[in-house]
């Protein structure tokens, strides 16, 4: 079998620009599928857009800085039968346009793709405004909701591929990257599966999006102290992968969280909800505390906020001593 | 169907909602009774739709953005045959087809799900576009109500369908003048529906829309204008055809006691008599 993701040294990794891979593949995909169509809120240059409205400038929509418009205008497209992507920043689309997504969208189980940009820290120095620091708590809450927050742009990619396979709401979390290379491009990629990294029965290590990468370092620097740490991609939030949980929970000792969103309601939520009922065990949640986002670079926010792979080996020494 | 034909089925409708409606059930009587005029001339002139084919390819979509009006949606899909009248007495019953607020997966033959207000003309838009897209003919309705364009996704909605020239997309405002708390002059004194659509780039028509023959005309105007999207501004009465609802804002919704439903009955009954 053929490997699924990479393991080259980290710091030799390839860094991918984001926008480039979402335009190639949504530009594959519509030429096979004409029901395929995007919409962008005046947030163009950010969501990457533009090959594709230059490949088919009828199947584009601009519509302008009108978040609630366009999420309601693309559940209706879908209603008709399209496959709309509509695209703006995380922190908008989830928040400006809450009750679109949950009524237009949700409750009308319309097949559209909501795509957030620039999500969590990664807006950096549009600050406190732009930063999503609660959409992934918000959609997940939502009845139907998919969520996903691709590692990668390979992830990226095959995660908009299955979307456009699967037939209902989804919510696909971008940040702006570039982003350093995870996964092969036989990594197969299934809505609700995550993806072990490294192997390890000491303690395990649960991310999703940017943060997968820094998890990955965690884990290599664990290895020279002797702490085998298992390390998993879980990048589908919603539906989550509850085998993979539990497995963890009952194989190693304590699991750590660490996301590019608040400790409230994101992944470690998710993660204490499933090990809260069925095997109970300690769950450490690394993410931004009950704070905003700041103005400053995504480097600077994650050690002014502690969301660092230094903090998880802390962590997982101190469990395991 | 004559002008008089469509008259009579709008006051059937109201005469069956109250009829089947049990006592003491809280609806939307205000907002479903100013309807019944618009929903009659689509329903039995404009919609091309199979009620024994809810889901025919290429229909006309009809979108109540007001969804607190669906009872009189029900009361217009029953006249036309989507569903048994006796279904009319089971509205609001606990996990029933028929909702308050209609929801296109209970019930074959609503397009969309509404009740959070302002959405639906947005949705309308982007059927109007897959229908664009498709080179297909099926026209797009949208009911929407004056209360909406307090909203401020109404007017987002607004300049995007002038943006995409959606001229197979029919705005109808069911402007009764009220809203939940009070007459909406006083709840929002500037709001000038017909200059802002206007404004927006669409074309704008006014009418009675308890005037069947009005309505008949303009929307038949609307489906022959080209290159912009149609907005009919239908000025209705709150309460239409029950004299102690009409134009009293506690009407939005309540509770019809046995004494003002026979009231409420007798009333319309005088009216559907001159239809006989």
């Amino acid at each position: 079998m053929s490997k699924e993701f990479l393991t080259t040294p980290l710091d030799k990794r390839k860094i991918l620009p984001v926008k480039p891979a979402f335009a190639e593949i949504l530009i594959k995909l519509a030429k096979k599928n004409k029901n395929i169509v995007v919409l962008d809120a005046d947030l163009q240059r950010c969501s990457g857009t533009e090959p594709f409205m230059k490949k088919f400038p009828n199947r584009h929509f601009q519509m302008g800085i009108s978040e609630q418009n366009m999420v309601s205008v693309a559940a209706g497209l879908a209603l008709a039968g399209k496959i709309p992507f509509a695209n703006t920043f995380a922190n908008f689309l989830t928040k400006r346009a809450c009750d679109q997504v949950s009524v237009s969208v949700a409750y009308n189980q319309a097949n559209v793709k909501l795509c957030g940009d620039y999500a969590g820290m990664s807006t950096a120095k549009n600050g406190g405004t732009h930063c999503s620091v609660e959409d992934v708590a918000i959609i997940r809450a939502m009845p139907h909701m998919v969520v996903i927050a691709p590692a990668d742009t390979i992830e990226l990619q095959k995660a908009v591929e299955a979307a456009v396979k699967y037939k209902g709401p989804v919510y696909i979390r971008k940040v702006r990257g570039p982003m350093p290379q995870i996964f092969t491009k036989n990594y197969r990629f299934k809505i609700g599966r995550s993806v072990e990294l490294m192997k390890g029965n000491d303690i395990t290590i649960i991310s999703y999006g940017a943060m997968t990468y820094y998890a990955l370092i965690a884990g290599e620097k664990l290895k020279k102290k002797k702490i085998k740490a298992r390390v998993i991609n879980m990048s589908t939030i919603k539906p989550i992968d509850k085998k993979a949980i539990l497995k963890a929970a009952k194989e190693t000792k304590a699991i750590i969280t660490i996301e590019n969103h608040s400790i409230y309601g994101g992944i470690g939520g998710a993660v204490s909800e499933v090990v809260g009922e069925n095997y109970p065990c300690l769950v450490k949640k690394i993410g931004i505390p009950d704070e905003f986002g700041e103005t400053a670079t995504f480097e600077w926010q994650l050690k002014y906020f502690d969301i660092t792979s230094e903090r998880i080996i802390r962590i997982a020494q101190k469990i395991l001593k | 169907m004559t002008i008089k034909q469509l008259e009579k089925i709008a006051w059937q409708a109201r005469y069956d909602l109250v009829k089947r409606v049990p006592v003491g059930l809280g609806l939307h009587w205000g907002g479903s009774m100013s309807l019944m005029e618009i929903l009659s001339v689509l329903y039995f002139k404009f919609l091309k739709i199979d009620p024994k084919n809810p889901k025919k390819k290429n229909r006309d979509r009809l979108i109540l953005s007001k969804g607190h009006g669906s009872p009189a949606q029900y009361a217009m899909m029953a006249e036309r045959g989507f569903f048994p009248k006796s279904w009319l007495s089971r509205i609001d019953e606990n996990g029933w087809k028929l909702p308050k607020h209609a929801h296109r997966l209970k019930l074959a033959g609503i397009e969309a799900s509404t009740g959070a207000l302002a959405q639906g003309l947005s949705m309308g838009i982007g059927m109007a576009l897959a229908a664009k897209l498709d080179k297909a003919k099926w026209h797009t309705y949208v009911i929407g109500s004056d209360g909406e364009c307090t909203e401020g996704q109404f007017w987002e909605a607004a300049l995007s369908a002038n943006k995409f020239r959606l001229d197979n997309l029919t705005l109808i405002i069911d402007n009764n003048r009220m809203t939940l708390d009070n007459h909406i002059k006083i709840v929002m004194p500037s709001l000038n529906i017909s200059k802002m659509f206007k404004a927006a780039g669409w074309q704008v028509y006014e009418c009675d829309g308890h005037n069947v023959k009005q309505l008949v005309d303009r929307i038949s105007r609307a489906l022959k204008i080209k290159n912009k999207p149609v907005a009919i501004v239908a000025n209705t009465i709150k309460g239409k055809g029950i004299s102690f609802m009409e134009d009293n804002p506690s009407w939005h919704s309540g509770k019809l006691t046995k004494e003002q439903k026979e009231k409420a009955l007798k009333e319309i009954s005088k009216r559907l008599k001159k239809y006989e």
